[in-house]
């Protein structure tokens, strides 16, 4: 999943088009960078959005990991895949961000919000699923980036230990508490609030 | 002795991965196994309830954006970064001038906000002015193209994103809401 190699290119014409953009970028060619940039922009703002839950931030945090990224590409070195590397830098880029700006104090909500009439059963799941995102940005920072790193990116848990610079152990030591905490916080809470507000009247 | 598996394993298991002797407690241990569907459950749940995606145009505006700030002469923070401090920098230039005729009228005159201003304070050096980077900005059109069609502060603060409206109001210490709900 690090790599997303373009459609008829074979696996190993991707990475050496990558490779020559890497050095082609380290001689300050930002056209060259371009192809990183339309190679691992949708990871990039994807993990930005899944760690900040929503757009506008994802957007500025994406574009200024591969700003920092262009950066600092004097110092890639090779020794990991472009892609860990470029994960590296936006995670970091999502925790500054996060640190600069305090997270709005918001309670978790305490059940589905009110739609009225019975909400159509579609309706109902992405409620569900827009509580299961919010509760993913109130996790711990390790729990949540080695969460999003390993659930929605599909990455190993050697390639989440490079990019969090941690061990297997503690990637899977934290994937653990992160999941056991969303159980405990939303997906029992939504179950067991989402029944009497169907059964009863609104508040 | 083997007892319960640690939280690393409980997650290889969930993975359906794991050791042998993992699996065999795992066949054997009831409180385990419930612990394992549990996890799966989760991971589940949690997989569905991923980011939207975006519409496909977008990824051609994206490298735009990333190619022009790039190639820019000098790397400036997004526009909405400093939004804020644009709009708090000319609601507080409005308190400070505005106020002066009445303060200017002697002894006894109500000196409404600029009075609890102190007296004198150091001007920020140009680098560390974040004030007139922003004017700059409006000077050169980019901030208005930014902030859209608005009037007044309340039709502005409108325009924001609920935290940058947050970060707003408390640099006023007064709400700055517009017509959102």
């Amino acid at each position: 999943m690090l790599t997303t190699p373009a459609g008829g290119e074979t696996q190993d014409a991707a990475r050496e088009a990558e490779r020559a953009a890497i050095l082609a970028s380290q001689r300050g060619d930002t056209r060259a960078f371009d192809l990183l940039v339309e190679r691992y922009q949708r990871g990039v703002y994807r993990l930005c959005y899944r760690y900040l839950n929503n757009h506008e931030d994802a957007n500025d945090v994406a574009q200024e990991a591969f700003l920092r990224a262009y950066k600092a590409i004097g110092r890639f070195r090779g020794d990991s895949a472009f892609g860990t590397w470029m994960y590296r830098i936006a995670v970091n880029a999502c925790l500054n961000f996060r640190a600069a700006r305090r997270p709005p104090a918001e309670e978790l909500p305490e059940g589905l919000p009110d739609r009225g009439l019975a909400a159509s059963e579609r309706l109902e799941r992405d409620e569900r699923s827009s509580l299961v995102r919010a509760a993913v940005t109130r996790l711990p920072e390790r729990q949540r980036a080695t969460l999003i790193l390993k659930v929605y990116h599909d990455l190993s848990h050697e390639e989440v230990a490079r990019i969090l610079g941690s061990t297997v152990g503690t990637v899977k030591a934290n994937l653990f508490h992160a999941l056991a905490n969303l159980r405990k916080h939303v997906v029992g809470a939504a179950t067991s609030a989402a029944r009497p507000a169907r059964a009863g009247g609104r508040e | 002795m083997w007892g319960h598996p640690a939280d690393e394993r409980l997650i290889d298991l969930a993975e359906g991965a794991g050791d042998e002797r993992a699996r065999q407690h795992l066949a054997a241990c009831a409180s385990c196994r419930a612990q394992v569907d549990e996890l799966r459950a989760t991971l589940l749940e949690v997989r569905a309830a991923d980011a939207p995606e975006p519409a496909p145009l977008y990824w051609q505006a994206f490298r735009r954006e990333v190619a022009r700030r790039l190639d820019a002469p000098r790397p400036r923070p997004s526009a909405r970064w400093w939004l804020v401090p644009a709009l708090a920098a000319g609601a507080a230039a409005a308190v400070f001038v505005l106020p002066r005729p009445w303060a200017e009228r002697g002894p006894g005159a109500t000196q409404p906000v600029a009075a609890t201003l102190p007296a004198w304070t150091p001007l920020p050096t140009v680098d560390e002015d974040e004030g007139l980077a922003v004017l700059q900005a409006f000077a050169s059109g980019d901030a208005l193209a930014s902030v859209g069609e608005c009037r007044d502060l309340a039709e502005c603060a409108a325009e924001l994103g609920e935290r940058d409206r947050e970060g707003l109001e408390s640099a006023f210490g007064a709400p700055a809401r517009g017509g959102q709900s």
